[in-house]
């Protein structure tokens, strides 16, 4: 079988703008190939029903592979390429077109997921797991589109989208790209174990890799002085979206405890109440509309602010250094920021109101910070 | 309560950072029409004051700092007993007639002389915030 498009997935955000690809989602597209391959062998034991399992040599030597990449956000090109011999098989011209068909049930039920129409007949029931990890680096306001064959409709696979695949398949777990923030009372060397309590109380497990037994063993040391860490990696949430454990750690780290990220995870965990009678907790999407920005633009470098909450269900964030004192405090729901530098000791002072939004208002805010919070 | 009297403050969890108070622990909130609820320290020590606010009260304090009713004053702040039922140890500082921003400068500077005067109680001598 010789090569042949096979699906141009579009990918679609800031992170795709310049035209490349992080690594990350390259293991999401990979996934791709691997639902494929077993949609198309259900695809082939729908044709043949008297078979209970796809002909030997179906998917030998068949592989996809990304050939270009095309600009507009990102496009990578999958092809399908099978490098043995193509095989014969009894009552079919070859299991290219199961290929053909496996795509677009794939397709399709992307479509009806999209609309929020249960899943079909049309797409194997075992195979919805796939989804879990197929996009699981997609980050907030990214999706991915494909132009399905026989429509020429564009299907648009987002964060909430494979969301509903998965729930819609058998699992109990969902799992998800996240950043954790806590501290580690328990480590075992045995076992290679440990767990994280969560800012709010709660105990999870994970799995320790060799390449971070030092951080997690100096963590667990500390605890007792509230050593914090973050951790990015993959969450187990599941069905009714609470954080089960840990799949797998990425990258972990002892932190300051004014570590901005983890004042922002503590503030995000606030019920209303939280300072008496009538006061609201910031809404957790504010929080993590301003955690994007915050993360977006601040640079790590750059001296970290004092995060706290405000009784009315906003955040006020402060520097202080020598004679200089900011108080920056943030509307989440006009997504607006009310600057104001005063010097402590003379009556110089300057106010400033900032679309926080706006890259120009965050290039503002460094030049201000590095000028008079140097530390 | 003379010039002399230290005011003790309740201290949120959420504006404690390195140990240390934040501005944020000393501003008003416009629930309280620009009043900042203090205990009278001529009538209560800071234990029984913190014990009155989390358990009477049942609000949230991970310790207790103080202002002097002479602070207040060097910063055009009055201050007034403003007692309660079942809480007579109510004392109120006045940012009436203050802009945003004045009070944020005030806000500053009290919470810059509780933290130089230091904790005067701290459950379990709690040392984080977050």
């Amino acid at each position: 079988m010789p090569e042949s498009e096979f699906l141009k997935p579009r990918l679609c955000g800031n992170r795709f703008e310049r035209g490349g690809i992080p690594l990350d989602m390259l293991k999401d597209i990979s996934v791709l190939g691997e639902m494929a391959i077993e949609v198309a062998k259900w695809c082939y034991l729908q044709d043949n029903p008297d078979r209970h399992r796809s002909p030997r040599g179906f998917t030998d030597g068949v592989e996809f592979e990304i050939t270009q990449i095309l600009e507009g956000s990102a496009v990578p090109v999958i092809c399908l390429r099978v490098s043995s011999p193509e095989i014969q098989l009894p009552g079919m011209d070859g299991p290219k077109i199961y290929f053909e068909r496996a795509r677009e049930a794939i397709l399709g039920v992307i479509a009806l997921a999209e609309k929020g129409e249960p899943t079909n007949g049309s797409f194997p029931q075992e195979c919805l797991v796939y989804f879990d990890r197929f996009g699981r680096n997609l980050q907030e306001n990214e999706y991915i589109e494909f132009e399905a064959d026989s429509s020429n409709e564009v299907v648009k696979y987002s964060k909430e989208v494979r969301k509903r695949l998965v729930l819609s398949s058998q699992v109990q777990q969902i799992t998800e790209e996240v950043t954790l923030y806590g501290y580690i009372p328990e480590a075992d060397q045995d076992r290679m174990t440990f767990e994280l309590q969560l800012l709010g109380g709660n105990k999870i497990p994970g799995q320790m890799l060799d390449q971070h037994v030092d951080t997690i063993i100096q963590a667990f040391s500390d605890y007792r002085n509230n050593c914090a860490v973050s951790i990015n990696g993959i969450g187990k949430f599941d069905r009714r979206d609470r954080l089960i454990g840990i799949d797998s750690v990425e990258h972990i780290g002892v932190i300051d405890s004014v570590d901005a990220g983890m004042q922002l995870e503590s503030i995000r965990n606030l019920e209303d109440g939280w300072y008496g009678i009538d006061s609201v907790a910031p809404s957790k999407d504010g929080i993590d509309w301003f955690t994007r920005q915050f993360m977006q633009h601040y640079p790590v470098d750059a001296p970290q602010p004092l995060i706290c909450p405000t009784f009315e269900g906003d955040i006020s964030l402060e520097w202080s250094h020598e004679n200089n004192a900011i108080i920056f405090d943030i509307s989440l729901v006009a997504e607006m920021g009310e600057w104001f530098w005063f010097d402590k000791v003379s009556s110089e002072e300057e106010e400033k109101d900032l679309d926080l939004n706006s890259a120009e208002s965050w290039d503002w805010i460094i030049a201000q910070i590095r000028d008079k919070v140097r530390e | 309560m003379d010039d002399k009297t230290l005011l003790y403050r309740q201290i949120n969890p959420q504006f404690i950072k390195h140990d240390q108070a934040t501005t944020q622990a000393f501003r008003p909130t416009k629930k309280d029409e620009k009043y900042l609820s203090v205990y009278d320290g001529s009538q209560i020590e800071p234990f029984e004051a913190w014990e009155h606010y989390t358990e009477q009260l049942k609000l949230i304090s991970d310790g207790v700092l103080a202002i002097s009713v002479d602070e207040c004053k060097s910063l055009q702040l009055p201050v007034s007993p403003k007692p309660e039922e079942n809480f007579s140890e109510h004392a109120i500082v006045d940012f009436r007639g203050l802009s945003n921003n004045q009070i944020k400068r005030k806000a500053e500077e009290l919470k810059t002389k509780a933290n130089e005067r230091g904790w005067l109680y701290r459950p379990n001598n709690q040392d984080t915030s977050t």
